[in-house]
């Protein structure tokens, strides 16, 4: 293959463009050449998980390509998406190669167009006395589609073996005041004009608290980025483009209620119920929903922990959750559409942008201090609840050890600005592997009650079917006893002496210094 | 990559004819494409309208710290690149004498240059001396263009002859008609009969044609400024059929 040669870039004003052209003819042997436009279409996530990968995945005449920073695309990542919908998986693209680094990146994430563009261009040819072509000279010219502002750019690219004479239009376009060199690459270019310069900050980036702001500044500052973010993934939900929309929504919903009940008397206790009953409504009616998403998208690990010959008894079972994921998902959609519910969302958002909510018994302290007494007080429940685990130990109290501990790690991420960043990645990091095997238990225990349920309530099940649940009922219960062995050994590794002062070391420190 | 001379040691046959527009048709076909132009006339550089670089020298080129690279000209015509003739080319003979490995320098040469390459394409100089024994050490395929005349069989078979006594492999020889003028009744005796004697010769040929001749004001292969007239579309099917094997 050619090694694909350097191109200098000029930006400049379209209104120069007559004068400039006009200059460049005066250097004797401009000809022109073909004019040419094409489509620059923009695929990413709703996180832009691929650009923060420096990765641009592109679409030009049906076929997607990947674009690396430094420049061209290797051919054979290519790849055409197989189907037509509102976005695409990375299973959905042709080339293995595609797959790969698209799974790797995408997770369970679709990706859509997010920013579109035109690009029309001039093509000159620039020869020497033998009328030979020297030097190509591209006018390149962007818009995006409803947008006013042009990139304008003129590419000068020298021939291979008549560098020498190319430099000289290079000297001769520099000296021109109509031309700048700073030009700005034609992606981001596009992706800043269609409004998509950034991902949606991420809660730890965007939620920055200072230690000596009141409770309910920052309690309020919190709630209002979390509605905000929920808020912003409505329209995902309702186009079904991944599931991660309503996961994303049900998690910002889940914290906001946290916050408001981890962090008690921020504002008045009646104002407090108000907001949580509100919320946990809003989260409510997209419980079924989550749930079939959960069940679906393991349909093929649940399919492949039953035997072959049980297997086909499954598909009646996911066969009436799709059918129920479709009733439900246009329940959902009128639910985020009505008027009731724009309402209820514009009003709780309202009161958290004007800021004069009711008072609380502790609206005015400082918050570094709360939180990290809540924290201690959340560590100490804990560790309490942990260490008196056995292998008798009731189901219960270990369901109770997961909810502190999902309590634990919600005002740790919430206020991590508040406290040293290396010491609550590392609490983080090792609460999550607690946490994982909790969470899995849970789950193990839950399937199966859901299962039972559909077993129990189902009409006409027929006998295949009712074997393979009989079946995969045996094999979660299996999977929850094994989970439940490794909870103690797990809580041992997370909460070591370590730990304990790492704990003290943090919050403590920050509790005395601000009393 | 592929390496194709388009070779014959007799002058005015349509060498250069067949290797500039075997090179715009290897292009067009999606392959990047080098032309060596080998003959000190530089037929070749001519009609791509590129002059050789004041520092290619004979020397400069097979000898040691060579130019050949830097000498490389981008043509009008995108991923076809050419190694333009220079004058000296003439003193290739005595030069090669001189050397260490007198008869592979032109294959070194061409395994440093190919690396980008899909395609070599080589136009030689007419001769049956040391810079022909080169072309037949690098080349894979060995086009011979083949004006249908009685004297031109007879080269040919000399050509043979040589290859015979050499040791190299006949079977990279591979004639095609060149120039024919089917009201010739010589041409049409003459082609007849190569057809019934000669396996390794190609169907296609290339009639004579004003067009061709042509190429020289025009200064670009007849393939872009006439693609329909029926010698393009014999080049064209000559390049299908020598890639077609």
């Amino acid at each position: 293959m050619l090694e694909s040669r350097p191109q200098l870039r000029w930006r400049f004003n379209p209104s120069d463009l007559e004068s400039i052209l006009e200059a460049l003819s005066a250097t004797g042997s401009i000809h022109p050449g073909k004019d040419s436009s094409s489509s620059i279409e923009i695929f990413d996530s709703f996180d832009q998980c691929l650009r923060q990968a420096d990765l641009f995945l592109l679409r030009q005449r049906g076929l997607f390509y990947f674009s690396f920073p430094d420049g061209e695309t290797p051919p054979e990542l290519a790849s055409k998406a197989r189907k037509q919908g509102n976005g695409y998986f990375w299973q959905d693209f042709e080339s293995p190669v595609a797959q790969a680094i698209l799974k790797k990146h995408l997770k369970l994430r679709a990706v859509t167009r997010i920013a579109n563009a035109k690009s029309e261009t001039k093509a000159f040819e620039l020869r020497n006395g033998d009328d030979k072509i020297i030097s190509r000279i591209q006018i390149e010219t962007i818009t995006c589609p409803g947008r006013e502002s042009t990139l304008s750019v003129l590419i000068l690219s020298p021939l291979r073996g008549y560098e020498e004479e190319s430099n000289l239009i290079a000297l001769f376009l520099d000296a021109a005041s109509e031309l700048d060199r700073d030009v700005p690459s034609t992606l981001d270019w596009v992706l800043a004009e269609s409004g998509q310069n950034t991902p949606p900050p991420s809660p730890s980036q965007a939620i920055q608290l200072s230690p000596e702001q009141s409770v309910q500044t920052a309690v309020t500052e919190i709630a209002s980025f979390m509605i905000q973010t929920a808020r912003r993934s409505e329209d995902g939900i309702k186009a079904d483009i991944d599931t991660e929309y309503l996961h994303d929504y049900r998690v910002s919903i889940r914290k906001l209620r946290s916050v408001l009940s981890l962090i008690k008397g921020a504002y008045s206790k009646e104002e407090t119920r108000h907001l949580k009953a509100q919320f946990a409504e809003l989260a409510r009616a997209t419980n079924r929903l989550r749930d079939l998403d959960v069940y679906l998208l393991e349909e093929t690990a649940i399919t492949l922990s039953l035997p072959d010959y049980l297997q086909p008894g499954l598909e009646r079972m996911f066969t009436d959750f799709r059918a129920e994921r479709v009733q439900e998902l246009q329940r959902i959609r009128r639910h985020l559409r009505s008027k009731k519910y724009a309402a209820t969302v514009e009003e709780l958002a309202s009161q958290f942008e004007t800021g004069d909510q009711p008072e609380g018994k502790r609206s005015h302290l400082p918050i570094g201090q709360v939180a990290a007494a809540e924290i201690l007080a959340h560590y100490q429940r804990v560790s309490t609840l942990g260490s008196a685990i056995n292998d008798q130990t009731p189901d219960d109290e270990v369901h109770e050890l997961r909810i502190e501990c999902k309590k634990l790690r919600y005002l740790l991420e919430l206020f991590s600005s508040l406290f040293p960043p290396k010491e609550i990645k590392t609490i983080i990091k090792q609460l999550k592997g607690l946490q994982n095997t909790l969470g899995d238990f849970n789950d193990y225990c839950v399937q199966q009650v859901a299962l039972s349920d559909y077993l129990e309530k189902t009409p006409r099940l027929g006998r295949n079917t009712a074997a393979a649940l009989g079946g995969l009922i045996s094999h979660l219960h299996r999977k929850q006893v094994e989970a439940r062995s490794h909870v103690s050994e797990r809580f041992i590794q997370f909460n070591d002496s370590k730990m304990k002062t790492r704990f003290k070391r943090t919050f403590k420190k920050s509790r005395k210094e601000r009393i | 990559m592929s390496i194709i001379a388009c070779y014959s040691s007799k002058g005015g046959v349509g060498k250069t004819a067949a290797a500039v527009n075997l090179a715009y048709a290897s292009t067009a076909a999606g392959n990047s494409t080098l032309l060596i132009d080998l003959d000190q006339q530089g037929a070749a550089s001519f009609y791509f309208r590129i002059r050789p670089p004041k520092k290619l020298r004979a020397k400069r080129l097979i000898g040691k710290n060579n130019t050949a690279y830097d000498s490389i000209r981008e043509t009008d015509f995108e991923a076809l690149h050419l190694l333009p003739a220079h004058q000296s080319y003439r003193n290739f003979d005595a030069l090669l004498d001189g050397m260490k490995k007198s008869h592979t320098r032109l294959k070194a040469l061409i395994d440093e240059l190919s690396e980008e390459y899909d395609q070599v394409i080589l136009d030689c100089p007419p001769s049956l001396s040391l810079v022909a024994e080169n072309i037949f050490q690098a080349a894979d395929t060995l086009l011979v263009p083949l004006v249908p005349t009685t004297l031109s069989l007879r080269t040919y078979e000399q050509l043979k002859e040589f290859f015979e006594d050499s040791g190299y492999k006949r079977k990279r020889l591979r004639p095609f008609f060149s120039m024919v003028d089917k009201r010739k009744r010589l041409h049409q005796h003459v082609v007849s009969q190569l057809r019934h004697t000669e396996k390794r010769l190609l169907q296609t040929s290339i009639p004579y044609s004003a067009e061709v001749e042509a190429m020289g004001t025009h200064r670009e292969p007849v393939l872009h400024f006439a693609p329909r007239h029926p010698s393009s579309i014999a080049f064209e099917t000559l390049w299908e059929e020598v890639v077609s094997e």
